[in-house]
């Protein structure tokens, strides 16, 4: 198991965190804080001497300046960084081949080291490339990231893509779980909810979760 | 003016300023639900803006019926203007967030110093222009002239002018179905205030049917910044099989 960095989300998870060799999407709408599970997953991995790659959009700056705000330190030990600008490899968007080769070619680098990877780039990829391509991608990097024993956490931005693009991808990972935004009388709570998780069985209900300057408080919902 | 007719008029302007705070309070909740900062203060400008719109209206009355001091409606103005400015900020800023080519539109990260630097130094001048007029006893009027004119009309023209400018393009040119949505309705609140307050209004010369049709524009103009309010971010309905069933974990801390 690869633990999710948060103790509170690894109970609700599996017990443990995310299973090994797994691909989990992580959906919400932009500013939920999807991004904050990735930056403790990375901190917590580092932590334990595994091996991480980030592919991000962003600048590493920019990344480093959010993980602060969450009380997350990456700085020490740091992740492979796959970024637009500072990172130690150049990510360009519009090179979907390279990204799939240099990812590729990390892992085979690493090979026998835990390995766990995070990406924010789905959403931006589904805005640039027809889905059919993206699937392609993704089904090459998950059979990358399963035959070098990795674990795989992928960002998607809720409300940017076709309900049935956002299915399909919910479909192609090992493990979805959701964050979002619900209405409750003339309350609006951010809640959380893992729709599936491999070789887990299915948990249903929501969790309140919020932020604070130390990690994550998740409890289970009650209406 | 009678007085019955300064208490309708206070009482559609309290009405049209509640319509703008439902609008306003779903921004707060949505505000308050986010996490990330940007987000956040993009929610906070369009609740702020949508207080400001109905505090301003509420103080035009004021003034119109019962003599409020002219001094303090360049201040609810000038809130009015700083939330539109503050707002059309952030909402650029989720625009470039959106963006798979994180492009910044319009040069904006340093359009905005400029836009920034002429709203504080007009704010000050002006701010210093009233106090001075307070102070020697002088009647500060409405209808100001040749340069102080122009330093009046820069904090909002500001903002007024870069909302009208980038936020139509950036829509355009987003492809984030949801800041889209946003904007759109953004937009059609904009144009209820422009309709009933700049066009329609004028052809009234009683105040009372004047403040009526403006206060008839903001309420119809509240239930579009209400329905933009909402739209900052996709909101579910909660399954009721799923709430139904408790799951066991503990409340954990980590």
């Amino acid at each position: 198991m690869a633990s999710s960095g948060i103790p509170a989300l690894d109970k609700v998870l599996a017990g443990d965190g995310y299973p090994d060799r797994s691909t989990v999407l992580l959906v919400g709408p932009p500013g939920i804080g999807k991004e904050a599970l990735g930056y403790w997953f990375a901190q917590s991995a580092l932590q334990q001497g595994d091996f991480c790659l980030y592919v991000t959009r962003l600048s590493v700056k920019e990344v480093l300046q959010d993980e602060k705000g969450f009380g997350v330190d990456t700085q020490q030990k740091v992740p492979l960084w796959f970024a637009s600008e500072g990172g130690q490899i150049k990510y360009d968007i519009n090179d979907l081949a390279g990204l799939s080769y240099n990812i590729k070619e990390v892992l085979k680098q690493n090979a026998g080291r835990r390995i766990r990877v995070v990406i924010d780039v789905l959403s931006s990829l589904l805005m640039l490339n027809p889905p059919e391509t993206i699937y392609r991608f993704l089904t090459q990097l998950f059979a990358d990231v399963k035959q070098y024993d990795a674990v795989l956490l992928a960002t998607l931005e809720e409300g940017m893509h076709q309900p049935q693009v956002l299915a399909a991808m919910q479909q192609l990972f090992d493990g979805v779980v959701e964050m979002r935004l619900y209405e409750e009388g003339l309350r609006v709570l951010p809640l959380l909810r893992v729709r599936k998780m491999r070789g887990v069985p299915p948990k249903p209900g929501y969790y309140n979760f919020s932020f604070t300057k130390t990690g994550m408080e998740v409890s289970a919902y009650d209406k | 003016m009678t007085s019955s007719s300064g208490i309708i008029a206070v009482i559609a302007a309290v009405a049209a300023l509640l319509a703008l705070s439902y609008g306003a309070y779903w921004a707060f909740e949505i505000r308050r639900a986010l996490a990330i900062r940007l987000y956040r203060s993009q929610a906070l400008g369009i609740g702020l803006l949508a207080v400001s719109v109905g505090l301003a209206q509420l103080y035009y009355t004021g003034s119109t019926f019962y003599g409020w001091p002219p001094e303090l409606s360049f201040v609810s103005i000038l809130f009015f203007a700083l939330a539109l400015f503050y707002w059309t900020n952030t909402s650029i800023r989720a625009a470039r967030q959106s963006d798979p080519l994180l492009r910044d539109m319009f040069r904006w990260t340093q359009l905005r110093q400029l836009c920034v630097a002429l709203i504080i130094t007009a704010v000050i001048y002006d701010s210093a222009n009233i106090l001075y007029n307070v102070l020697n006893g002088y009647v500060v009027t409405a209808t100001a002239t040749g340069f102080l004119a122009i330093a009046f009309e820069i904090p909002v023209l500001v903002p007024v002018v870069a909302a009208a400018i980038v936020l139509p393009v950036v829509g355009l040119r987003s492809k984030d179905p949801v800041l889209r949505k946003h904007l759109v309705w953004f937009g059609l609140f904009a144009v209820f205030l422009l309709a009933f307050i700049e066009v329609l209004s004028s052809a009234f010369t009683d105040p009372l049917q004047t403040i009526l049709v403006q206060d008839v524009g903001l309420l119809l103009g509240g239930y579009c910044l209400y329905r933009s309010a909402r739209s900052l971010a996709p909101i579910n309905r909660l399954d009721p099989i799923e709430t139904e069933t408790p799951p066991s974990a503990d409340v954990v801390k980590s």
